[in-house]
C-alpha cells in the first residue's frame, strides 16, 4: 500500500498498481518511503484521479504483448506522445462517463493527471476538452470557456485576414 | 447490534444525542455549560462503523436551554443523528438518508426526515488545527472520513466529492466547544436539498454579491451584480479600508447556485446559497475563490478616497485562460486544422498555442518528412504551421527527376523532342487539404496512362503555364478514347473517403464529348464501380454526371469514390469512350487529382 498525501493534508491509501499507473509515482517509490505529498493536487480531485487509476489498473493489469509495448515506444518519438486508444469498449464507455464534468473540474484533472504523469487521463481530458472546442467560432469558444478577448480589434482583424479560409461561413 | 437500533438507541438518549451536537458551534446557543460526563470504554469492542458509533458515546454534555422547545430539539437531534447516520454510511455503504459533501476539507453533515425537502441552516469553522492528524480511509473512492484523537476528544472529518456542495464544514466533538477549533475561513450556508441523491449539479447561474460589511480592515461597501453566463466579467463591487498602508479588507461573497437534483425520471430546480469571506489585498492577480470564480481585487490610492479597492468577479471557469500554453496546445492537437485556426482569435493564448509546432505537427502526416524529401524544389519552412500553409495553399511537385528515359528503356522509342532535350518527368503533385490536414495527390499527365499517348499524331505533351506540372497532356484527335491512372493507397491519408477528379479543360474546338456519354469508373481490388459521364454539355436525357469549374480556372469531373484503407493496395481509375468511335478532340488534361470528399 503507497499513502498519498493531498495538498490538504488528506490521506489516501492505495494499493500499488493503483499508484502506478502515475508515472511520477512510481518513479518516487522507486528511491523513497511509502508516504508520497503531492502538494498540488487537493483531496477533490485526487479522488477522481484515484477513482480512475483504481479502473485502469483493474483493466490493464494484463500484461501487454511485446509488439503493443514496442509500438507505444515507438510512437512516443514525437514531439507530444499520444497513448494508444482505449480499446475495451466498457472501459472507454467507462471514461466517457468519467469526463462528463464541467470544465472547471476537468481543467483540475488534467493539471493533476499531468503532474502526476498519467498520461491516457491527461489524453482522456484533452481531447474530451477539445471536442467542445471543435466546430466552434472564436466567440463561442470564448462563451463557453469564459476567456477573456485580449486582442486589440485591428490585431484580432488582422488574424482573421491571415486565416481567412477558417473564417469564411461565419 | 445492527446500524438501526444503534440508531434507535441513540434516539432514545437525548444526552447522547447532544453530545454530538455539544461541539458544533452552531448548537452552542443552546447550552449553558458543558462537561464531559463519562467515557465509554467499549469503544474498542466494536469494528468497524460501530467503531465511530462508540466514540459518539464518550462525551456526554450537558443538556440544552429551556428555551428550545420541543420540535426544535427532536430536529436538532434528528439532524445530528444524521450526522451519525452519515458516517454509519461512510462505513457501510449504504443508506441515503443522510448527504455528505465537501470540499475536501469536512464533511457536510445532516439527514432531515428522510425523502422531504429540508432547508438546512448550518455553520461550522474551517480548517483544523494542526494536531495528530489521523488517518484517511476512503470508505469508497468518493466517500473519505478521518476520526482524529484530539486534546481532549475526537474530531471526524469526511468529505464527498459526488455532491458539488461548496460549502464546507469541519465539525469537532469533544470538550474542543469552549475553544472553537482555530479557523480562517468562515463559512454560513443554507442549502436546499430535496429527497433524491444530488445528481452533479449543472451551473444555469452565478449570482455574485458583495455584502455590506465591516470589517478590520474598513468598510466594505456592496453592490450586486449578476454573473451569468453571457457576461464575461462582471464588477461586484467595491471595498475602501482605512488606515492600513497596503490596502486590503474582507471580501465576503455570497452566492446562489442553481443546481439541478436529480429525481426520479426528471430534474428539479434548486437553488442554494454558500457564502464566503476571504482576506484580500489589493493585487492584480485573479484570485481563484473555487474553480469557478475567481476575483481580483485593484488598488487606487486616491487622496481623498482613501485607499480604495475595487474587487472583480468573474465566474465559471477559468479553463484555457490560464491553462498553460503548451497544454492547450496539446488540446488543440486533439481537434481539426480548421478549429485551430478559428481558435487563433480567442484570445493570445490560443494564438501561440495554434501556431505551435506541437499542434501542427499533428496534423502533418506521420510520413510528411519523407514526402516532402521526395519533393522536386527543396521545401523549407520556418515553422511546422508555415509547412502546413504552405502544403495547403501551393501543391508541391514530388518524384520527379526520374526521367523517364533512363528508368523505361522502351520510351526511347519516343520522338526525340521528348526523349533528350526536356526531361520528361513522371511527376505528381502533393497537397495538404486545409480544413481537415489529408493529403491530396495529384498524378501527372506523364504518370497517366494513355491509349495512343506515345502516338504524337492522336496525343501530344504541350508546354502549360497554368498546369502545375508545366505540361498537359493534349488530345489532338481520337476516336478510341481511354485513359486512367493507379495510386497506391499507402500515399494517401488512411481511413479517408477520397473522391478521383479529371482535372481538364477544353479548347474552342473542343468536340465529341457531349455524346455518348464517357465512362468512369473506379476499381478496388475486384471491386468496381462505374459512372456515365460527359465532358461537354450532353445532349439528350441521358443521366450523366457533368463538370464544374475549380478555383484555378481548370474545370473537373469526379470520377469515383473509394474509402482509403490502411492497407497496401493499388486503386484504378479509368475514364473511356471507347463503344462509340466518334471523333473526340480538343481536351487538355492536367491530371487527376485525389483528394477528401464528404461522404454524403
Amino acid at each position: 500500500m503507497i499513502k498519498l498525501v493531498s495538498g490538504d493534508g488528506a490521506e489516501f491509501e492505495v494499493e500499488e498498481e493503483v499508484a502506478f499507473q502515475s508515472k511520477i509515482i512510481k518513479d518516487i517509490v522507486a528511491d523513497a518511503d511509502d508516504v508520497i505529498p503531492l502538494p498540488t493536487v487537493s483531496s477533490k480531485v485526487l479522488i477522481q484521479v484515484i477513482e480512475y487509476c483504481r479502473k485502469h489498473a483493474a483493466v490493464n493489469s494484463f500484461p501487454l504483448s511485446p509488439s503493443s509495448s514496442a509500438a507505444a515506444a515507438a510512437s512516443s518519438s514525437s514531439s507530444i506522445s499520444y497513448s494508444k486508444p482505449v480499446s475495451d469498449p466498457a472501459l472507454r464507455a467507462w471514461d466517457n462517463e468519467f469526463v462528463k464534468l464541467n470544465n472547471s473540474s476537468l481543467f483540475d484533472i488534467v493539471i493533476a493527471a499531468n503532474y502526476l504523469d498519467i498520461e491516457e487521463l491527461v489524453d482522456l481530458v484533452l481531447e474530451t476538452v477539445a471536442d467542445r472546442i471543435k466546430g466552434k467560432q472564436a466567440q463561442e469558444i470564448r462563451r463557453q470557456f469564459n476567456i477573456e478577448n485580449d486582442f486589440t480589434p485591428e490585431e484580432e482583424e488582422a488574424l482573421r485576414r491571415e486565416n481567412s479560409w477558417a473564417f469564411q461561413n461565419n | 447490534m445492527n446500524f438501526l437500533s444503534k440508531f434507535d438507541l441513540h434516539c432514545t438518549f437525548d444526552a447522547d444525542a447532544l453530545a454530538f451536537i455539544g461541539a458544533i458551534p452552531i448548537c452552542s446557543k443552546y447550552f449553558r455549560q458543558v462537561s464531559l460526563l463519562s467515557r465509554s470504554d467499549y469503544l474498542h469492542s466494536f469494528p468497524s462503523f460501530e467503531l465511530i458509533s462508540a466514540k459518539l458515546h464518550l462525551h456526554h454534555l450537558v443538556l440544552f436551554d429551556d428555551q428550545i422547545d420541543e420540535t426544535e430539539k427532536e430536529q436538532l437531534i434528528g439532524t445530528y443523528f444524521g450526522y451519525l447516520l452519515g458516517m454509519a454510511e461512510l462505513q457501510i455503504a449504504k443508506n441515503s438518508r443522510s448527504r455528505f459533501s465537501a470540499d475536501g476539507r469536512g464533511i457536510l453533515h445532516h439527514s432531515q426526515r428522510f425523502g422531504e425537502e429540508v432547508e438546512l441552516g448550518f455553520q461550522a469553522y474551517h480548517k483544523v488545527p494542526d494536531g495528530r492528524s489521523g488517518r484517511w480511509l476512503a470508505a469508497r473512492p468518493e466517500l473519505v472520513f478521518r476520526v482524529e484523537e484530539v486534546e481532549d476528544g475526537f474530531s471526524v472529518a469526511g468529505f464527498s466529492t459526488r455532491l458539488e456542495a461548496r460549502a464546507r464544514c469541519l465539525s469537532s466533538f469533544g470538550r474542543e466547544v469552549r475553544a472553537p477549533p482555530v479557523f480562517q475561513l468562515h463559512v454560513s450556508s443554507r442549502r436546499t436539498w430535496g429527497g433524491g441523491m444530488l445528481g452533479l449539479a449543472r451551473n444555469t447561474a452565478d449570482a455574485c454579491v458583495l455584502r455590506r460589511r465591516r470589517s478590520r480592515a474598513g468598510l466594505c461597501l456592496g453592490g450586486v451584480r449578476e454573473l451569468c453566463r453571457r457576461r464575461r466579467r462582471i464588477p461586484v463591487g467595491f471595498f475602501v479600508s482605512r488606515g492600513t498602508k497596503r490596502p486590503s479588507g474582507t471580501l465576503s461573497l455570497r452566492r446562489r447556485r442553481w443546481r439541478w437534483a436529480s429525481g426520479r425520471g426528471q430534474g428539479r430546480r434548486r437553488s442554494a446559497e454558500v457564502e464566503e469571506s476571504r482576506e484580500v489585498r489589493a493585487a492584480s492577480k485573479w484570485v481563484l475563490l473555487d474553480t469557478r470564480l475567481a476575483f481580483r481585487v485593484r488598488g487606487n490610492e486616491g487622496p481623498e478616497r482613501g485607499n480604495e479597492m475595487k474587487a472583480v468577479a468573474r465566474s465559471h471557469s477559468l479553463l484555457l485562460d490560464h491553462i498553460p500554453t503548451d497544454v492547450l496546445a496539446h488540446i488543440l492537437a486533439f481537434t481539426s486544422p480548421l478549429d485551430a485556426a478559428r481558435s487563433s482569435a480567442v484570445s493570445n493564448n490560443f494564438r501561440r498555442a495554434a501556431a505551435s509546432d506541437a499542434v501542427w505537427d499533428r496534423f502533418l502526416a506521420p510520413d510528411i518528412d519523407a514526402i516532402v524529401s521526395r519533393a522536386v524544389a527543396p521545401v523549407e519552412f520556418p515553422s511546422k504551421k508555415d509547412l502546413f500553409g504552405g502544403l495547403s495553399t501551393r501543391p508541391i511537385l514530388i518524384d520527379g527527376g526520374d526521367a523517364v528515359t533512363k528508368q523505361n528503356p522502351s520510351f526511347l522509342a519516343l520522338p526525340l523532342r521528348f526523349s533528350s532535350l526536356t526531361p520528361i518527368v513522371r511527376s505528381q503533385s502533393f497537397a495538404l487539404e486545409r480544413s481537415s490536414g489529408k493529403k491530396c495527390l495529384m498524378l501527372s499527365p506523364r504518370k497517366l496512362w494513355i491509349v495512343w499517348g506515345q502516338d504524337t499524331r492522336y496525343w501530344t505533351f504541350t508546354p502549360h503555364h497554368e498546369s502545375r506540372f508545366g505540361e498537359v497532356a493534349e488530345l489532338l484527335v481520337v476516336w478510341w478514347f481511354d485513359l486512367g491512372g493507379v495510386i497506391e493507397t499507402t500515399m494517401l491519408s488512411p481511413r479517408v473517403t477520397y473522391g478521383a477528379f479529371l482535372v481538364f479543360q477544353l479548347t474552342e474546338h473542343a468536340q465529341g464529348f457531349s455524346s455518348p456519354a464517357q465512362e468512369a469508373s473506379v476499381h478496388v481490388g475486384a471491386q468496381a464501380a462505374g459512372t456515365l459521364v460527359a465532358l461537354q454539355l450532353p445532349i439528350g436525357a441521358e443521366e450523366v454526371r457533368t463538370p464544374w469549374n475549380r478555383e484555378d480556372g481548370w474545370m473537373e469531373i469526379e470520377m469515383g469514390r473509394f474509402l482509403s484503407d490502411h492497407e497496401d493496395r493499388s486503386v484504378q481509375v479509368l475514364f473511356h469512350q471507347v463503344r462509340v468511335m466518334n471523333y473526340k478532340t480538343g481536351l487538355l488534361v492536367q491530371g487527376i487529382e485525389f483528394r477528401p470528399v464528404i461522404p454524403q
